[in-house]
């Protein structure tokens, strides 16, 4: 028997925008959940996914995938990979495993808010697959991280983290609520699919892949790019929506999308992506920086994508190319400073040869953030570790969860990153924070950071371990310096390890 | 002018293409698109994990030529296991797959 092509029978076969007889339109489509411009159906009517898949061969081409990507892990189960990589690259996997595998599972409603309540048959089609897909992310990212268990109880939070309030997991929540589980169809498609999928996790599964490849990790580098291929086909969901709300006069309501949609991204991959690929990753298998990264996947990527789509650069773009230098370098010091509050043992990443590579992707860096880390390698050689560990928690931004920061030596001014809502006030990041909180301040008024949380008398006995604990952090899961402090003895005289 | 108010302006360049996982039907891939784009340049990166495959405004890959470079027959859908990502927008059908951009700069 001979089967019809795809094309000679996909555009009748979609086609289920049929006329409801038992509830009204607007009642089948809520303009809350669906589509809050009330688009006219018209301007729906132009919806045409440009990646289009039949079921059968969705299923052909996912076993296909699958297949590849157990097998190859299989193979590298056999040279024992994982017990000579080191614990620089066990934190990486922690990292990623911890941040990702169960946010594949808001995804998954993500998707499922589209495939019903999407107006076009297209979107609905392909956001179906899309859910499928994130099935398949959350499971196969899950599966890894269970077999790394007998290595270290910290592989645990790839489960566990988003169900406690480390300050980590609060950070994604909030990010993932804001940027794709608490939002209608439309502006889900925005956000998720286009700002989310379309610009960062190409460097989280792609760009990552590539340093997970010189690392030797062939199966998680081999697992995390198989994932972006679903990325790839799914992240089209948002484009076509893009282009027919520009030709039908909602270029503003777009736009705006994607400005909140991509700076609440951005903040989330500079954490989980900027610190990992500029210092945990081993020196000699580094690719390329964080910042050369985010030229390749952002700015000459997306970006041309963006315009292409009739839409124009974020607001804050000049901002935002001044940020991609500096503020993942704050956060790692973050991450190491307050390494006991996190499910990973945190590599320092400033050896002299480190410092050295930094300075040389970052101009500048010695002199400002290296300063900082001249003063922690002074009190680990002289046996004062115990200067390196807060004993207190730092200001957040009320708004992304983390701690506020800024280039030392630099000029700040935290006037104009605070203002006061019903009597509260709120301290931003940066001003693009603060725009964002501005747009829907009944959206954001109410969410407790870690921070918010002590102060409201959630956290007891209100002290330092009083935190640690309310974070689910147990003494064998907290975070240690990866390597024993050997990075600040590196290239001088051997002399007596603080051990920690 | 500054780098950065330079970048406000947009990107000048029209690179489009796919982006690649490494292996032995990406070279293929690689080879059918020098074939189909025959007036053009196409700048292949190497990253190892993947290819990174530029044309500049329009890139096509047909279903015959892979075939006939596979001398086999292949579904385009196929590609979608090493399909990682792509520069551009994406028109995918049965025959061909095409990347390119609506206003060129």
């Amino acid at each position: 028997m001979t089967l019809l092509q795809r094309s000679d029978w996909y555009d009748v076969a979609r086609d289920t925008n049929w006329t409801p007889s038992f509830v009204a339109e607007a009642e089948l489509f809520p303009s809350d959940i669906s589509d809050p411009f009330d688009m006219p159906k018209a301007a729906w009517a132009e919806y045409d996914e440009p990646y289009k898949v039949s079921y059968a061969e969705y299923v052909k081409v996912q076993r296909e995938k699958d297949a590849g990507v157990y097998a190859v892990n299989t193979a590298a189960a056999r040279t024992r990979f994982m017990e000579e990589a080191g614990q620089r690259w066990h934190s990486v996997l922690k990292l990623h495993f911890g941040a990702v595998c169960l946010a594949e599972s808001s995804s998954q409603i993500s998707e499922g808010r589209m495939a019903r309540f999407g107006r076009a048959p297209g979107m609905r089609n392909m956001a179906t697959f899309g859910l499928l897909d994130e099935i398949r992310h959350g499971q196969a990212q899950l599966y890894f991280a269970h077999e790394s268990l007998r290595y270290s109880p910290q592989f645990n939070f790839a489960h566990k983290l988003l169900g406690t309030q480390e300050w980590g997991a609060i950070m994604t929540r909030s990010t993932l609520d804001d940027v794709f589980l608490g939002r209608d169809a439309v502006t889900t498609a925005i956000m998720l699919t286009f700002a989310f999928e379309t610009g960062f996790t190409n460097m989280q599964f792609i760009g990552l892949a590539g340093d997970a490849a010189e690392a030797g990790d062939t199966s998680f580098s081999n697992l995390i790019s198989s994932i972006q291929t679903d990325e790839s086909r799914h992240a089209q969901i948002g484009a076509p929506l893009l282009k027919l709300m520009v030709k039908n006069g909602y270029k503003a309501e777009a736009q705006k999308a994607v400005d909140i949609g991509f700076w609440r991204t951005y903040r989330f991959f500079t954490l989980l992506t900027g610190t990992v690929i500029d210092y945990f990753m081993p020196l000699e298998k580094r690719t390329s920086s964080f910042k050369e990264f985010m030229e390749e996947w952002i700015v000459d990527q997306f970006e041309r994508t963006l315009l292409d789509m009739g839409l124009d650069l974020p607001w804050y773009w000049d901002f935002f190319l001044e940020d991609i230098n500096s503020f993942h370098h704050g956060m790692q010091i973050g991450w190491w400073l307050y390494r006991d509050t996190v499910w990973f043992d945190v590599p320092a990443g400033v050896s002299p040869a480190e410092r050295e590579w930094l300075e040389a992707k970052y101009p500048g860096w010695n002199d400002s953030w290296g300063r900082l880390w001249d003063q922690i390698g002074e009190n680990i050689r002289a046996g004062k570790t115990d200067l390196t560990v807060p004993k207190t928690l730092p200001v957040v931004c009320s708004f992304n969860n983390l701690p506020l920061v800024t280039t030392p030596g630099k000029s700040w001014d935290p006037q104009g990153q605070m203002l006061t809502y019903k009597g509260k006030k709120y301290y931003f990041q940066s001003h693009v924070e603060k725009w964002i909180f501005e747009q829907d301040p009944e959206r954001y008024a109410a969410h407790q950071t870690l921070i918010d949380q002590f102060l409201a008398g959630k956290i007891q006995p209100p002290n330092y371990e009083g935190a640690l604990n309310y974070m689910g952090l147990s003494p064998v899961e907290r975070g240690k310096d990866a390597e024993n402090y050997a990075w600040a003895f590196a290239g001088r005289e051997p002399r007596k390890m603080a051990a920690e | 002018m500054s780098e950065a108010a330079t970048r406000h302006e947009g990107p000048s360049n029209n690179m489009v293409g796919p982006v690649l996982r490494a292996g032995e039907l990406a070279d293929v891939i690689v080879e059918a698109i020098r074939r189909d784009n025959p007036d053009d340049d196409v700048n292949v990166i190497d990253k190892r994990a993947y290819l990174r495959v530029q044309v500049d405004g329009e890139c096509v890959v047909r279903r015959a030529t892979v075939e006939e470079l596979l001398r086999r027959p292949f579904l385009m859908q196929e590609i979608e296991p090493i399909l990682a990502s792509f520069a551009g927008q994406i028109e995918a059908t049965e025959r061909y797959i095409r990347f390119f951009l609506d206003n060129r700069r």
